[in-house]
């Protein structure tokens, strides 16, 4: 199954000659970013075309509810052929030209708090796909020719106390230990694409609680949520594993939290498992809406 | 006293190159391909006799100087790509990748001028210097060559994974 996940990020103002942010409601003293942000959606809803990077982005829907904007924005990336094969009757349904770009939705959400200098963006993220930096260069563009003396900062925001505070607020229910079958030389690993090697194929050896009951190994987890290494995190004979993921329920929310050693410095929140989806393999609008409301309240009770 | 020429650092960093990813232990293949095999070609050219030249000598000199000044260059151009914050998008491997890189090229560089210095106690008299330097020179130079290929490898598919983006 194609992994979705939500990625996190601060949303943050400032003068370009001043390392002081700026409140986002209160721009050159009069222009909320909300506004700002809205405008360039409705812009979107004209495709916005990159000839350089070979990619189109557009925006069909888009909602606001007080200071938080979400919606779904769709891209894709053209420039080369390929036969699409239909599995059932082995043979080519459409071969694909190099002008046409495969469309994906990713869900957003932009939560804009009043009088604060920064704000949090949620993106989703699909497989190894993202829409983060296609995104942050087209609408730094449209920033920038409105507002030429100011800069904008999208960055991964990195909640870390969120794990600690999940684990200890939750109850450990499942331990899954990944072996992405990685290579033995880093090289080959950067080589091939860092994320092909999870989508490929693993294995994991999965340590469950029973129905209702928890797994007491919270104190162990949680010593080795800092670590770098967590190969150690328990000793299996003829089994090595590279991510460590730890399935916590609290308040009737399930989460997945990875001790990844692997892991990137933008980090992803694994919604796979709870998030439902359509029949066209996306989430449901109204499920992924719910999973990222709950990830930035818990975002904002941590960074508190 | 020797903190300012004490490189062992740099040895550290190169030999934790030698980890396997996936399991992040040393490797045993690679502990046997970069540090006995050489000293067992060491070993079977100084049991046959085979002595450096001083013709030969003189090429590794100068071959060896050339090489320390191109691996400045090349350490240089990784410093380079490590500093473009924006090309490497965030990933902590492509980082780690560059600075294992970074770590080869840094011992290269030591090894070839160890090399220089052991090479220089070829031209004593006293066979025990003359066959230790001998030894240790085929050992640096095996070693050298060893951790050359490793860093062509590693540049090849950084530079192509940087022209293909």
């Amino acid at each position: 199954m194609a992994t979705i996940s939500l990625s996190t990020y601060s949303l943050r103002v400032k003068q370009k000659n001043n390392d002081n942010f700026l409140r986002l409601n209160n721009l050159n003293g009069k222009y909320d970013f909300i506004k700002i942000f809205l405008n360039y959606l409705r812009k979107l809803k004209n495709t916005s075309h990159d000839i350089s990077t070979k990619r189109l982005m557009q925006c069909n829907r888009f909602h606001l509810d007080s200071r938080l904007i979400n919606g779904i924005i769709e891209t894709g990336e053209y420039g080369y052929e390929s036969d699409l094969l239909n599995v059932n009757k082995k043979r080519v349904s459409y071969r694909r030209k190099i002008d046409d770009a495969e469309i994906l939705p990713f869900y957003f959400l932009l939560d804009v708090p009043q009088n604060k200098n920064e704000g949090i963006l949620i993106l989703q993220r699909f497989k190894q796909f993202g829409i983060r930096k296609f995104l942050r260069d087209d609408f730094k563009t449209y920033f920038n020719s409105l507002f030429s003396d100011l800069t904008i900062e999208i960055d991964p925001l990195v909640p870390y106390d969120l794990p600690e505070e999940l684990i200890k607020k939750g109850i450990i229910q499942k331990i899954r230990l990944i072996n992405f079958k990685l290579p033995v030389d880093i090289a080959n690993y950067y080589d091939n694409g860092e994320d092909h090697y999870e989508e490929d194929g693993y294995m994991e050896i999965v340590f469950a609680a029973k129905r209702n009951k928890k797994l007491p190994i919270k104190n162990r987890v949680l010593g080795f949520l800092n670590k770098k290494d967590t190969t150690d995190f328990i000793q299996l004979r003829n089994y090595e594993y590279q991510d460590v993921k730890i399935e916590v329920k609290t308040n009737n929310t399930k989460r997945t939290i990875s001790l990844n050693k692997f892991g990137n410095v933008n980090p992803t929140f694994d919604i796979t498992n709870t998030v439902e989806l359509t029949k066209t393999g996306h989430p449901v609008f109204d499920s992924i809406d719910k999973e990222a409301k709950i990830l930035l309240d818990d975002i904002k009770n941590s960074i508190k | 006293m020797l903190t300012k020429i004490n490189v062992t650092q740099i040895i550290k960093d190169h030999v934790e190159t030698l980890r396997n990813y996936n399991s992040l232990k040393l490797s045993h293949s690679d502990f046997f391909v970069f540090f006995i095999l050489p000293a067992l070609i060491s070993f079977s050219l100084l049991y046959y006799k085979i002595c450096i030249s001083n013709e030969a000598r003189n090429i590794l000199f100068t071959a060896l100087s050339v090489f320390t000044a191109l691996l400045f260059n090349l350490l240089l151009l990784v410093f380079d790509i490590i500093q473009k914050k924006e090309e490497n998008n965030g990933t902590i491997t492509k980082l780690k990748f560059l600075k294992e890189i970074y770590s080869n090229i840094s011992f290269s560089i030591l090894l070839s001028i160890v090399d220089i210095i052991v090479l220089a106690f070829t031209f004593f008299n006293n066979d025990y210097i003359y066959y230790a330097a001998n030894f240790l020179n085929y050992y640096i130079l095996t070693l050298f060559i060893l951790t050359i290929l490793m860093i062509l490898k590693r540049v090849h598919l950084l530079l192509s994974k940087e022209i293909s983006n």
